[in-house]
């Protein structure tokens, strides 16, 4: 019919060939200046162009929402009326089958789901394609934006005025040194993690070395802490004699626990270093660390 | 002090940053009277003003804190040792006190645990802040209006009625928090976490090795963040509210009783187990992660008829 109306007009050309082709991917924001020159020249694919562009516009404009669902239910009947759907298929079955999709996708034990899929030959197609766009996602890469982007992010918030600079976490802990009792040990730490702080410290940590998959950022920031945790860990050992008993308790229950939690974080990262869940535990496990050693040196220094 | 240096926003109101840091050097005398007490109770009544700050800072005993609708501050304290002294300072020295700093010291290191014990009751106006730090023994903080900042070694810690910003941390005491109205971040490492009836629209908190158990509605608009390591997570709910609900665990397993209704809903996927639901229209963000616990979903009548 747009051929007969392109007929009627100026006639139908290369380019107007040439524009159709082009017209889906133009429309799509992918950039086609030759859609565009065509439109400009040709007053029927103009015209069209503009139409489209209208109902783009204005769909964007609604609401994005499942259809009601007896729309899918004419849909099913007319599919079922043409013979593309066996009448089994909608059964209450099918129903049962959809009701419990998402569980069984998410890993929740469903065998009737997988049996239905089996029997029912739509349903079966359904349940593949997903599994597919499952498998298919999981490969996608998530992950965060680099530290940069965050950190323009940050910087333009706060010249805006958005938002108000903190002080980072460890600069924070040691901004508390201002208003110490006398505690040399505790002191002591804070210059030592000061000093790590400041030039980085060892960069060599075996277990760490052998998280390959770290991103380098994480991998830094993640070697930076331990080796705190490492420097903290022999102040504490030193000082720990000092304590009360009771006290010293308190404190090797924590670090015990800490240290359990980072060995299994570890190990979870060995198993599946994809892990950002358990990347994010062993960082903050350590994190955690350093702030109960800190506030022991600070205790043993009273 | 203990977790002095643990990171937290401290709750710092604004009345007492106005008094500026000249103020402060002049009026922080010694309150006479009060220092060099031990071995026995001492009971003061000081006039405060409407929002005083204070400060407590222990090594052992128990610390109970209430506010009350005077603006005063009775203060009791009770040494258990002779050896132990109790420092007490107003700002300003004179007139309605603004601050009221408390501290227990020992004049030996080597005092037992016992001997190190100072036991506290505080009453203080009920729009009063505070932070406590409490090495050893329970901490009550009950009915306060202001911002409360707790720290505690290895005793539980129990907070009612708290509407300001409320942070709290412990290495393995418990943490419970009833009622409280405001933002409210709890940590622990070995601690179980419990909070009952929160009505605030921020809720955070963590452990490492302790449970957490949440009892309540989650409030429209609100934001809850709980996090174990290998404690396992119970959260009882009413099947009416409103929240889209992550729930995480690496290892664990996330278990959601049929009687809290819950629609899944499309989530994105990641490398590790993670469910979403929505409850009604999804009016609440809960985030429940775990790494090796179990993260339990049930209708907070099941609290009630077990007891738990």
């Amino acid at each position: 019919m747009a051929e007969q109306l392109r007929g009627m007009t100026v006639g139908p050309s290369d380019g107007c060939q040439e524009f159709d082709a082009g017209l889906a991917a133009f429309l799509e924001q992918e950039g086609n200046p030759a859609v565009a020159a065509h439109a400009g020249r040709c007053e029927f694919c103009g015209a069209l162009l503009r139409d489209l562009q209208l109902i783009v516009a204005e769909a964007s404009r609604l609401e994005r929402q499942d259809p009601p669902a007896r729309v899918w239910v004419n849909i099913r009947a007319a599919m079922a009326a043409e013979g593309l759907l066996s009448k089994a298929s909608a059964s209450d079955a099918c129903r049962a089958f959809h009701a419990a999709l998402s569980a069984y996708l998410e890993g929740e034990n469903t065998p009737a789901v997988a049996r239905h899929a089996e029997e029912c030959g739509f349903c079966g197609v359904v349940l593949r394609d997903l599994e597919q766009m499952i498998t298919e996602a999981s490969r996608l890469e998530l992950s965060d934006p680099s530290p940069r982007v965050w950190a323009n992010i940050r910087a333009t918030l706060a010249a805006e005025g958005v938002i108000h600079e903190q002080l980072s976490q460890w600069t924070g802990w040691l901004r508390h040194f201002e208003f110490l009792h006398p505690a040399p040990v505790a002191a002591m730490a804070g210059v030592i993690f000061l000093g790590v702080l400041l030039l980085g410290g060892p960069q060599v940590s075996k277990r760490a070395q052998a998280d390959r998959n770290l991103q380098p950022s994480e991998e830094a920031a993640l070697l930076q802490t331990q080796e705190q945790v490492r420097l903290l860990e022999r102040s504490y050992r030193e000082q720990e004699a000092a304590m009360t008993p009771e006290v010293k308790a308190d404190f090797s229950k924590s670090l015990e626990s800490l240290d359990n939690s980072i060995q299994e974080a570890e190990h979870s990262i060995e198993q599946g270093p994809d892990s950002s869940l358990a990347r994010e535990y062993l960082q903050g496990a350590y994190i955690r660390k350093a702030e109960v050693l800190s506030s022991a040196l600070e205790y043993a220094g009273r | 002090m203990i977790n002095r240096f643990w990171q937290r926003e401290a709750p710092r109101p604004a009345r007492t940053a106005a008094l500026g840091f000249t103020g402060l050097l002049l009026l922080s005398l010694p309150f006479s009277g009060f220092a060099q007490q031990g071995g026995e109770r001492i009971e003061k009544t000081i006039e405060a003003a409407l929002a005083p700050r204070v400060t407590l800072t222990n090594l052992t005993g128990h610390v109970v804190v209430k506010g009350w609708d005077k603006l005063q501050i009775h203060v009791v304290s009770t040494t258990a040792s002779s050896r132990m002294d109790v420092e007490m300072e107003t700002m300003p020295s004179k007139g309605p006190a603004e601050k009221l700093r408390l501290e227990s010291h020992a004049r030996e290191g080597t005092l037992s645990a016992k001997d190190r014990t100072t036991d506290y009751l505080l009453e203080v106006p009920l729009a009063s802040s505070l932070d406590l730090h409490n090495f050893d023994g329970d901490v009550q903080v009950q009915r306060l209006q202001g911002d409360v900042g707790v720290e505690s070694g290895g005793a539980p810690i129990e907070v009612d009625d708290v509407s300001g910003h409320l942070a709290v941390r412990s290495l393995n005491g418990d943490i419970r928090i009833s009622r409280s109205a405001g933002r409210v971040e709890a940590n622990s490492v070995c601690g179980n976490l419990y909070f009952i009836s929160p009505t605030g629209t921020d809720l955070r908190a963590g452990t490492t090795s302790g449970k957490i158990v949440f009892e309540g509605d989650f409030v429209p608009a609100a934001d809850y963040q709980l996090s174990t390591w290998n404690g396992n997570m119970d959260v009882f709910t009413s099947p009416n509210g409103s929240f889209e609900l992550v729930a995480k665990s690496i290892k664990g397993k996330v278990i959601r009783d049929p009687e809290v209704p819950l629609r899944s809903k499309p989530r994105r996927l990641a490398s590790y187990p993670g469910t979403a639901w929505t409850a009604n229209a999804g009016k609440a963000t809960v985030e429940l992660t775990s790494f090796s616990g179990s993260i339990h979903i049930n209708p907070l009548s099941h609290r009630d008829n077990d007891g738990r």
